[in-house]
């Protein structure tokens, strides 16, 4: 039977790009974080020690950016420290978590810097908890849209691990493309073919969830199935384009070429490649969650 | 009962002997859309202009001369398991023992999850500006069902002036109640039963397949649609950043 809806009520799209910036960077810092503290905790990862101070200071800097985009995006910025009383903090809340991942990780990264910097053999205690908290934040953030059922696509057990994996590899991505800016020379074949190997996984990884999860939505029921449409008419550049073509497939045929694949031109173009889609594939996820029940 | 309980939110007390559960029940057959219901509430509340706390979507189906208009009024749903009350980080938002889900302005701090966890989308935020400078601004607000006239004995503003008696209020729990008898002898419906949050809002005659998201999103009009982008782009102005 033809039908028309004659009358509806618009709603905002609550949470808007600026949180998929924060995701973004957020775990851009936490993936950098992992690859500074990875030879000091694991001993046979001694070759990313040239990139450790590196991969530090990108990753505090990038800490220290994501906490005003967080607290400028509540409509009451100044409340912001409520966060921070525990007589206000509800623990069902997954941002709650990330309150408190965003601490630890704060005062563990600024303890692992000094230690670093001071050659304090605390460097490994300090590294291996602000590792523990580097790995939560982009659990969190992927929990942050997961525990919505209410919201197709976000609702998805892939997402957390989607964006723990994003997170790794836009960060040992960022840290790359910036240590072939600064000393490209300097960069062993023995830490060139350690970064390929981190960024081939991750990139592998992040294509098997990406199937999953656009598999499952076009198997889904009728929310699902049409969230789907929606990106592909919203979004088509940024999804086929930016996060398949551009994000996924291309580096990894970068990175599966036997020479080039581990030569300091091929991992810094597969590396900001894959920081493209790190971006877009965030943005797509937060606003299409969004898209339907603007109408509803 | 739910066995999952968190934080705030008090236990369900939906069938729990000797607690109140207040439901409200809308019979759409006896709703002609004239939307007494949503000016009730705008002026019982000051809500301003472009969001709702009460709303009424209409369908209009069939070929002509054979077509038939469908109405559906909305609101939140106060939940037996909100999951508002559990997204909310900084307990602004509560589930009372009688079953209203309330909102306490002086905590929130705008970040809005609340909104993202409504599957109903019940909750909007307040502007920047509003005509009554004693009115709270930039923070979530939502549906009470009047809880302050349900504690002084009276039904929500809503019910009140519905010139049809659609909207039908009272303690589901007591069997003596309209909405229980009601409940008893009709079939009912609640709208998105598969989230999981037990709505408390029950619909006599909705056609919910109808006004399912997907479906309104795909009927929208051109012009529809260029609404729905100016309205989103008036959100950072609206709310004064």
């Amino acid at each position: 039977m033809e039908s028309i809806v004659s009358s509806t009520v618009f709603h905002v799209i609550p949470w808007g790009a600026s949180y998929a910036l924060y995701f973004f960077l957020i775990g851009m810092s936490a993936g950098a974080f992992i690859l500074s503290m990875l030879p000091h905790v694991c001993p046979g990862e001694g070759k990313y020690m040239p990139l450790s101070k590196t991969s530090w200071v990108i990753s505090f800097i990038l800490l220290l950016i994501t906490g005003p985009i967080l607290i400028f995006d509540l409509t009451t910025p100044g409340r912001f420290i409520y966060l921070f009383f525990p007589n206000y903090w509800h623990m069902s809340s997954p941002l709650m978590w990330g309150t408190l991942l965003l601490m630890g990780m704060g005062l563990f990264s600024i303890l692992y810097g000094w230690a670093l910097y001071t050659q304090n053999p605390l460097v490994k205690l300090f590294g291996t908890i602000g590792g523990l908290f580097a790995i939560g934040l982009p659990i969190y953030t992927g929990f942050d849209l997961a525990v919505h059922p209410g919201r197709p696509v976000w609702h998805s057990a892939v997402i957390s691990p989607l964006f723990l994996i994003l997170s790794l590899s836009s960060g040992v991505g960022l840290v790359s493309l910036i240590a072939y800016f600064i000393n490209k020379d300097a960069l062993s074949k023995e830490l060139l073919e350690g970064l390929r190997n981190i960024l081939l996984f991750s990139a592998t990884a992040t294509f098997v969830m990406l199937l999953a999860q656009s598999v499952v939505l076009a198997y889904g029921g009728e929310e699902e199935h049409y969230t789907l449409t929606l990106i592909y008419a919203n979004y088509g550049f940024l999804y086929w384009g930016i996060s398949w073509l551009l994000g996924t497939f291309i580096p990894l045929g970068i990175l599966l070429a036997p020479r080039f694949g581990a030569s300091t031109n091929g991992i810094a173009i597969a590396s900001a490649l894959i920081i493209l889609a790190s971006y877009s594939l965030r943005h797509i996820i937060l606003l299409s969650g969004q898209l339907i029940q603007q109408v509803y | 009962m739910s066995e999952r309980s968190f934080g705030l939110q008090a236990p369900p007390s939906l069938g729990v002997l000797g607690k109140k559960r207040y439901a409200m029940v809308i019979d759409l057959r006896r709703c002609i859309g004239c939307m007494a219901c949503v000016l009730a509430d705008k002026a019982e509340f000051e809500v301003p202009l472009g969001v709702w706390r009460t709303w009424v979507q209409y369908e209009e189906y069939g070929t002509y001369p054979n077509v038939r208009r469908q109405f559906l009024s909305r609101l939140c749903n106060h939940c037996d398991d909100p999951p508002c009350v559990k997204a909310c980080p900084v307990q602004a938002t509560y589930k009372h023992e009688d079953g209203f889900v309330l909102q306490r302005y002086e905590r929130c701090i705008g970040c809005r999850t609340c909104m993202v966890a409504c599957p109903y989308n019940a909750r909007h935020i307040l502007p920047a500006k509003r005509s009554n400078p004693n009115l709270p601004t930039k923070v979530v607000d939502k549906c009470t069902f009047c809880f302050h006239r349900v504690t002084q004995g009276l039904v929500p503003a809503c019910a009140q002036t519905c010139i049809g008696r659609v909207r039908i209020f009272g303690d589901i729990n007591d069997p003596k109640s309209e909405v229980r008898k009601l409940i008893d002898t009709n079939p009912t419906v609640v709208l998105k039963p598969e989230k999981g949050t037990k709505p408390q809002v029950y619909y006599i005659l909705a056609n919910r397949s109808g006004l399912e998201p997907a479906k309104v999103f795909k009927n929208l009009s051109a012009q529809q649609k260029e609404d729905l982008k100016d309205h989103q782009e008036h959100f950072e102005n609206y709310v004064g950043r």
